[in-house]
């Protein structure tokens, strides 16, 4: 058995992710967008096709549908593509349609809120009776190079090879193909010829759909049908599509068999040279793959919407002092008064919305998309665990040097992202969030095995600022107050530097780096210095986090809750630091959350929920609904207000009026609106 | 601190539904055959905590919730209680996330249960710190790692993953006498751990050559792992993934040919997997932890297991999962305890009990102690033997008596 021979086995795995990485390309060539929900849609039709084959019961985002036999293996698989392909139709139709020239931001977003609603509906609808499939191609052994298995696998890689072929010749042969094509370079031109993009791209998608599901369903019996899992095959996918430079489906396609066997190739080199890391590997490999691929052909990858980006506006933030004490106020007041649920819903809402803040900062002002800042967050906790458990050191010095880890680990990150943007940069912090989990937080040098890794209380002057201990009921008042504390000053600290000259210059550079270069902006450097912010406060918002847990496992931070945090801040508004205060409300375990479980008993569809909401968001309104408040709220609030004034006032407030209406309306679409 | 009375509210209605449920008795269960209660418990209920991980992509474990509250039932209904009182769960879902644990655990120290039972929750050890710290036991059915492991006022009646594998140890050593070992390890920092602490204790008997091959628990394709397991010609291959893992495993031996004896954890007897690997499981060695309907069919405990299961879970005997059976087992295993808390059942006097117990009769189980002895290094299990079954023609047969470590 050797190198070669681990290859070929690792074909199974190589199919899936050509399948996904063909669906990827085909979709992005035609609508702009990196599909991170493909996992999760194949997914949920393989479970359809484990429950109809087994039960003869069709399984429905609603409902289901009771066909009283177990029919054939070909008619489930007609039915579930048939249903397959409805669900994409209406995906694209609902989500990513109406973000055809929408910034980047909102099309990532969209695509992450996708992704969760599906693998939510897929819990709520499946629940967790572990379901396999049996056999469908034949699979008895077979020796290939050395190796023996399975001619399935074999099969398999023919069945994605010949797919990918198949949509490569109808793409560059076919007048359909290339219409598709054309489209998606430029749409005003395809419309001035009479072609119709939007129906030409539903056709992409609809392609996409049927290739990742009948694939999934045909490597099913092979694999862990386990949701969290599945969705996340979408990274290496991603590493496949980058290969391909997001346009060719042949070499993404061939890309994917070749990264699915190195992954396999890995497992006889972590044991033949035992001085490589011998964990963490493999799920490190795509991460590098992406990153190397984005280093190499950054430029000559096809980017959209770049020239004229409408980017929800970021306010001003002039610092009210009456409304801000009041608001402190009303919660030092309340700390103490509410349950304990209710106060650890609090605190919980105050650690994660520092947590936004950082994203506020990177995203809302620097503008570059994160999906990662739990990885910083998770450098900072484990960092605060070690140092304060194994190293004894006390309190503010241990979490300075967690946050300072960070802060280097997140500049060290910042720097060869500096060539990337968009929705490149989102797939590499998407690769990078998933690699730093499996490096990092699973390596048990790291996180101290079967015991974890405890977070001793903080405590100063032998004054215990802990979240538990004593007597007193859990979460301590104490403990609130300190977030409390911590989180106002991240707040007012975020909110001055909006008001100040970098936090100009950070969004000059977000609006245009040429044009902020030509005004003598060093766009570099801002974005350096805007990511080590960023990293600084997902250092805070972490070592807050541990201290609240008191004991850290790998989950702690992982790349879903990396996911959940865009989620939240975007929804409250991902420009302004009220909306990081909202998105730390939303975000999980916070005071929405425990109100969906104690009033409306809906916490287990809370994900769902959220993610709904979060696509409804990326389409109507994408400063989140802090902005929908500002915009509609407190202008009618002021208007109130002026009413009752008298006519001297009427007059000087009249050049205010005409002000505020021109910050309040949406910048003006200078395209011409597309089919 | 004031309490909204909502809350308070809230959890009273649901203390009234659930004594009105239970009063009711054999006409609000699923089945349609559950029986007139021969016994029924009538005074005031007992309400222990219940948190389970459910409803979650990382994984869930609804049997386990299942097989607990059939014991319940069946305990109200046929056995009068706990001297004369019956048992209600508190129940709260998590989702493996340390807030949903933080948030279960509070609502179980606000309800001020004398005892807090956990199904399987990922991020266990967080709620175990807010449960402790209010003084209330702590009995998590499957334990798996930190607090579960080593925590004090932390009780476990089945050994797990450390369990199991100090069992395996014996078995390899004394019986396949393998001279060379490999580990098919679980790639999280449990699953890793676990390994290592196997590795040591093969090696301390003597085993030379103990490996370990590494496999993420969300792979896709097991070929190249157990091909990766077998080079070398190991005499045994311990492997440490659960179900429904185990069925991709035992196909992909079979597909590769390999004879190497195969040694499998518990869940792997769960009658789903075993009819998904059809033949594949053939000849394979799996360690069990309880009794099951398909080892010991004849036991009385098992008995009332498949009668409860069917009556009060509308679940048929051939559908049992292991799951299903630990959650059944543990929960009356606790019930006992119940009984020797005294008149006045608080977390307290549970506790007392608990760590009073010696040589007890499990249910479904070896007999127990909760000195912290029973298995070398976890003081939290109070019964760490096993038995390893092997697999002939689909169905499991006894290989080996109760060991253990």
């Amino acid at each position: 058995m050797d190198f070669l021979s681990f290859v070929i086995l690792g074909l199974g795995s190589g199919a899936i992710y050509a399948a996904f990485a063909t669906g990827i390309v085909l979709v992005h060539r035609a609508s702009g967008v990196i599909h991170f929900g493909f996992g999760a849609t194949a997914l949920f039709g393989v479970l359809q096709y484990a429950d109809l084959r087994r039960h003869g019961i069709l399984v429905l985002p609603v409902g289901h549908i009771d066909l009283g036999t177990e029919p054939s293996v070909a008619l489930c698989v007609l039915l579930v593509l048939a249903h397959a392909l409805l669900f994409t139709l209406l995906i694209y139709l609902l989500c990513f349609a109406p973000l055809h020239a929408a910034p980047p931001l909102a099309r990532v977003v969209a695509s992450v809120g996708v992704m969760l609603a599906v693998q939510a509906l897929i819990v709520a609808r499946f629940g967790s009776a572990p379901r396999s499939v049996a056999a469908i191609l034949p699979n008895k052994p077979v020796t290939v190079l050395g190796a023996t298995l399975p001619r399935d696998r074999l099969y398999l890689a023919a069945v994605a090879l010949l797919f990918a072929a198949a949509l490569h010749l109808w793409s560059t042969r076919t007048r359909f193909g290339k219409a598709t094509r054309g489209a998606a370079e430029n749409e005003k031109a395809a419309i001035l010829l009479g072609l119709r993009p939007r129906w030409l791209a539903a056709v992409s998608w609809l392609l996409a759909g049927a290739v990742v599901t009948v694939v999934g369903i045909l490597i099913a019996p092979t694999t862990s049908l386990e949701a969290g899992s599945f969705t996340l095959l979408i990274v290496p996918a991603l590493g496949a599509a980058l290969v391909g430079r997001l346009s060719s489906v042949a070499v993404a396609a061939v890309a994917g068999l070749v990264l699915g066997g190195l992954q396999s190739g890995l497992l006889y080199l972590t044991r033949e040279f035992s001085w490589l890391p011998q964990n963490g590997l493999k799920q490190g490999l795509p991460f590098l793959l992406v990153v190397l691929m984005l280093m190499v052909a950054g430029r000559r990858l096809p980017g959209r919407g770049t020239a004229q980006d409408r980017l929800p506006p970021a306010p001003a933030g002039r610092l009210r002092p009456v409304p801000i004490a009041a608001a402190v106020a009303a919660a030092a007041i309340g700390l103490p008064l509410l349950s304990s649920q209710w106060r650890l819903g609090m605190i919980t809402s105050g650690v994660a919305a520092v947590l936004c803040l950082s994203l506020v900062v990177l995203t809302g002002f620097v503008g570059q998309i994160s999906l990662a800042q739990m990885s910083l967050a998770g450098v900072a906790g484990f960092t605060l665990s070690k140092v304060t458990a194994d190293g004894g050191v006390p309190f503010p010095v241990g979490p300075l040097i967690a946050v300072l880890a960070a802060t280097a680990l997140g500049l060290l990150v910042a720097v060869p992202a500096l060539r990337v943007r968009g929705l490149h940069l989102a797939v590499v912090t998407l690769a990078a969030a998933v690699a730093i989990e499996e490096f990092i937080f699973k390596n048990p040098k790291v996180t101290g095995g079967l015991s974890g890794s405890t977070v001793p209380q903080p405590e100063i002057f032998g004054f215990s600022l802990g979240i538990r201990g004593g007597a007193e009921d859990f979460p301590r008042v104490t403990f609130g107050y300190f977030v409390l504390v911590v989180t106002v000053a991240t707040a007012l600290a975020v909110a001055a530097l909006r008001r100040h000259e970098l936090g100009r210059r950070m969004l000059a550079v977000r609006g245009s780096e040429r044009a902020a270069a030509a005004a003598g902006i060093n766009a570099a450097r801002v974005k350096l210095t805007g990511a080590a912010i960023s990293s600084a406060l997902a250092g805070v918002g972490g070592t807050l986090l541990a201290y609240q847990q008191g004991q850290l496992s790998y989950a702690s931070y992982s790349t879903f809750t990396s996911l959940g945090l865009l989620v939240a801040v975007y929804l409250g508004g991902i420009t302004s630091v009220s909306g990081a205060l909202l998105g730390g409300t939303l975000y999980s375990g916070g005071l929405v959350s425990v109100a969906l479980h104690e009033w409306a008993g809906l916490g287990d569809y809370e994900t769902l929920i959220l993610s709904i909401g979060l696509i409804i968001v990326a389409i109507r309104s994408p400063d989140g609904l802090a902005g929908l408040t500002r915009q509609r709220l407190t202008p009618r609030l002021r208007q109130l207000a002026r009413r009752t004034t008298t006519t001297e006032s009427i007059a000087v407030a009249e050049p205010i009026a005409v002000r505020e209406s021109t910050t309040t309306t949406k910048e003006v679409n200078p395209h011409v609106a597309a089919g | 601190m004031t309490r909204p009375k909502r809350l308070v509210g809230g959890l009273a209605l649901a203390a009234m539904l659930l004594s009105g449920a239970a009063a009711c008795g054999d006409g609000e269960a699923e089945g349609t055959g559950a029986p007139a209660a021969a016994n029924k418990a009538t005074g005031e209920p007992i309400r222990i905590g219940f948190i389970n991980q459910e409803q979650a992509a990382s994984g869930s474990f609804p049997d386990l919730r299942t097989g607990a509250s059939a014991a319940a039932e069946y305990l109200n209904n046929q056995q009068g209680g706990v001297d004369g009182r019956p048992v209600e769960f508190v129940n709260c879902t998590v989702d493996g996330s340390p807030e949903a644990s933080q948030r279960c655990a509070n609502q179980m120290v606000e309800a001020k249960v004398p005892l807090v039972i956990s199904g399987l929750d990922f991020s266990g050890p967080s709620a175990t710190a807010i449960i402790r710290a209010a003084g209330i036991p702590y009995v998590p059915i499957l334990p798996i790692q930190g607090t579960d492991l080593t925590g004090d006022g932390v009780f476990a009646f089945l050994g797990g993953s450390p369990g199991q594998f100090a069992g395996v140890a014996g078995y390899v050593t004394d019986e396949i006498k393998a001279g060379k070992v490999t580990i098919l390890a679980n790639d999280t920092p449990p699953g890793v751990a676990a390994a290592e602490s196997l590795q040591k204790v093969l090696t301390a008997k003597k085993v030379s050559d103990v490996q370990i091959v590494k496999e993420s628990p969300t792979a896709t394709d097991f070929t190249a792992s157990v091909t990766a397991a077998n080079d070398g010609s190991p005499d045994a291959i311990v492997v440490m993934f659960v179900s429904p893992s185990c069925s991709l495993i035992m196909q992909s031996a079979q597909s590769l040919g390999i004879r190497t004896q195969m040694i499998y954890p518990s869940s792997c007897l769960d009658p789903a997997n075993l009819e998904a690997a059809g033949a594949a499981a053939d000849g394979a060695l799996i360690t069990t932890e309880q009794l099951s309907p398909q080892t010991d069919p004849d036991d009385p405990d098992v008995s009332t297991l498949v009668t409860a299961m069917k009556d009060y879970a509308d679940v048929a005997e051939d559908e049992i999962t292991s799951s299903h059976t630990n959650g059944f087992g543990v929960a009356m295993t606790v019930f006992g305890v119940l009984g020797r808390a005294g008149k006045d059942v608080t977390a307290a006097s549970v506790l007392k009990a608990l760590k009073a117990s010696k040589d007890q009769d499990g249910f479904l189980d070896d007999s127990y102690t909760c000195d912290g002895t029973a298995l070398t290094g976890v003081p939290t299990v109070c019964n760490g033997s096993v038995r390893i079954v092997r697999i002939e023609g689909g169905k499991p047969v006894p290989a080996s008596d109760w060991t253990t470590s």
